[in-house]
């Protein structure tokens, strides 16, 4: 028997014909149509495009805030909306592009929400939690803050903190919609790479959506370049040698350069 | 023993100093001995233990009661919207009451005053005008998808039962208006033991079910997505929210009048003295602060011959209060 979606072990979500967009009078906003991708287990899988071609719809569906317009969203091979909602919990997570306001709240007290899934009713947590909450702040290396209010973190060890949790929360799906936003160089290769450790270490399967082109280019193990249209799956190379970047990023400002795998702008368009 | 240990065992220590001075200190200083008397032999009688068991200690179970009711509904409407302004009134249901008790008052006061007299009468017109509110608000918060959509609905109602009180007023006779003015001064003191045997057990269910909310308020702080992600599930916690807030605040307001800013300043005061947002610690220590609060306020009001509107006492406290907390923390 071929190896499908259906019985692959190493895919944890896919698609089945999913179309995603939103419901409207008199006709509903189609964003994307008849998809059909799949997430596997120690992969990072980076989802680019220009903006307003739909990444943040596509990790709400995917992530079950919003329902999808038709077909299904597979997840451990069951319907994504056919999980009660602690259930879920325990099985995919999304980190969102908002910013978390909270004033006094530790970062160890944030985390420590990820472990809510599994708690009683009053999040109290075992010897086990614990452990898991400790272990998640280690992998982000905020340790030392772990006592820190989130208010005097930077942006970075912000978002660490917030990795951080979904990480105790254990989950073998993670979704991220543009984690490395607001982030300096440094903080953004970074995030990037602790996401991609976290991939293979933990064998999860991760998805984030991001703007850094040519990072995910480096660092992602499969690319979902997401058009107004389509979104074309592949490795790095597979979509240069399909032309997809030139595709997606056409503009007459700058051009794809796929020898050295970066944006050039053109000589003539800079002001003199 | 923690920071957060030591200041629950001395909030609780001063909230039973404070009811100990509410009922020792006012027109008439009662000695400690005969309180201690009194409380022990409830069923004696004397000038002391008749002041005590008909007025002093019934008051002092009220203020309790308002104090701890109105700054949890405070909290949880302030974890609600994700804003620290937010208060037990911004649902309308403290303006719903309003308008029940000036449509009983004024409305009442076409045909007969006679009748109005009645303390009930003024406590189930407070209750059906809140209700109708809850109701309403309710009904709109199942249909929406934002919470500040209900920030917006709230501040509407309140602006549409300002409107319909000044109408009553306008047409009213100057004593209806008088008894309407002076419910709005808020009153500890009218609350009967026959009154409080409804309103204990509504409060201490209200609150009850609160402080088991602790995980859900939590990942409400975070915003609703990540709420949704954490297993919650947000549909229900907010209506729960709400009709908590609704039974917390409508009924306090019925009984005893609108109290202004104990609401919204206390749980200020909780999260700098606890420093945390954790609903875990902060809705024990919102109420113990509530509760000493309130009987602070009532203490004061009482030290003149004459009361003062407590309303006037709990808003000349609880804005500096704010003042002071928000300079403090934002500096």
């Amino acid at each position: 028997m071929a190896i499908s979606p259906f019985n692959d072990p190493s895919v944890e979500l896919y698609t089945d014909d999913l179309t995603i967009g939103y419901m409207q009078r008199p006709q509903p906003l189609v964003v994307q149509e008849r998809l059909q991708l799949e997430l596997r287990k120690g992969e990072m899988v980076c989802l680019i495009g220009p903006n307003g071609c739909g990444k943040s719809t596509l990790l709400h569906t995917l992530a079950g805030l919003q329902k999808p317009l038709s077909g299904k969203v597979m997840l451990h091979q069951r319907d994504l909306f056919s999980y009660s909602m602690q259930e879920k919990a325990t099985l995919l997570s999304l980190t969102l592009t908002d910013r978390v306001e909270v004033d006094k709240m530790s970062v160890y007290e944030l985390v420590s929400m990820g472990r809510y899934p599994y708690t009683n009713r009053f999040g109290k947590l075992s010897s086990h939690d614990v452990a898991a909450v400790e272990n998640a702040i280690a992998q982000v290396h905020l340790t030392e803050k772990s006592k820190w209010s989130l208010d005097t973190l930077s942006d970075g060890e912000r978002q660490r903190a917030m990795i951080a949790k979904v990480l105790a929360q254990a989950t073998p799906v993670l979704l991220f919609d543009e984690p490395t936003a607001h982030l300096d160089l440094t903080n953004r290769v970074s995030t990037l790479l602790l996401l991609k450790t976290v991939a293979k270490e933990c064998q999860v399967a991760v998805l984030l959506s991001t703007h850094e082109l040519e990072m995910a280019m480096q660092l992602a193990d499969r690319l979902w370049l997401m058009s107004h249209d389509e979104i074309a799956v592949g490795t790095t190379e597979e979509l240069i040698q399909q032309g997809g970047f030139q595709r997606v990023f056409h503009s007459d400002l700058f051009a794809f350069d796929s020898q050295t795998r970066r944006f050039v702008i053109h000589k003539e368009k800079l002001p003199r | 023993m923690s920071r957060n240990t030591f200041l629950f065992i001395g909030l609780s220590a001063l909230c039973v100093a404070l009811t100990v001075s509410d009922i020792a200190f006012g027109s008439v200083a009662i000695p400690l001995k005969s309180i201690v008397e009194t409380l022990l032999h409830p069923n004696s009688h004397g000038l002391y233990a008749d002041i005590v068991m008909q007025f002093r200690l019934p008051k002092a179970i009220t203020a309790i009661l308002t104090g701890a009711a109105l700054s949890v509904a405070g909290l949880l409407m302030q974890t609600f919207f994700r804003n620290p302004l937010a208060g037990p009134d911004v649902l309308g249901v403290t303006s719903g009451a309003s308008m029940g008790v000036a449509l009983y008052v004024m409305a009442a006061s076409w045909w007969s005053a006679a009748w109005v007299e009645s303390r009930w009468g003024l406590i189930l017109s407070a209750v059906a005008g809140a209700l109708i509110v809850l109701l309403l608000i309710l009904s709109v918060a199942a249909r929406m998808k934002q919470s500040v959509t209900l920030l917006i609905v709230g501040l509407m109602f309140s602006g549409i039962v300002g409107a319909v009180v000044s109408i009553l007023q306008n047409l009213s006779n100057p004593d209806a208006v008088k008894l309407f003015v002076v419910w709005t001064f808020g009153s500890l003191s009218a609350v009967t033991w026959y009154q409080l045997q409804v309103l204990v057990p509504l409060i201490l269910l209200g609150l009850l079910v609160s402080l088991m909310l602790q995980k859900q308020l939590n990942a409400m702080l975070l915003g609703e997505h990540y709420a949704q992600g954490l297993g919650i599930s947000v549909r229900s916690t907010r209506l729960l929210m709400i009709a908590l807030t609704g039974v917390l605040a409508g009924a306090t307001t019925a009984f005893t009048g609108p109290i202004a800013f104990i609401g919204v300043a206390v749980p200020h005061l909780a999260r700098a003295l606890f420093q945390t947002s954790n609903h875990r610690i902060i809705t024990a220590g919102t109420l113990l602060c509530g509760v000493a609060l309130l009987l602070t306020c009532d203490i004061i009001s009482q030290q003149t011959t004459y009361p003062l509107p407590l309303n006037a006492i709990s808003a000349l406290f609880g804005a500096p209060l704010i003042i002071w907390v928000v300079l403090k923390q934002r500096l």
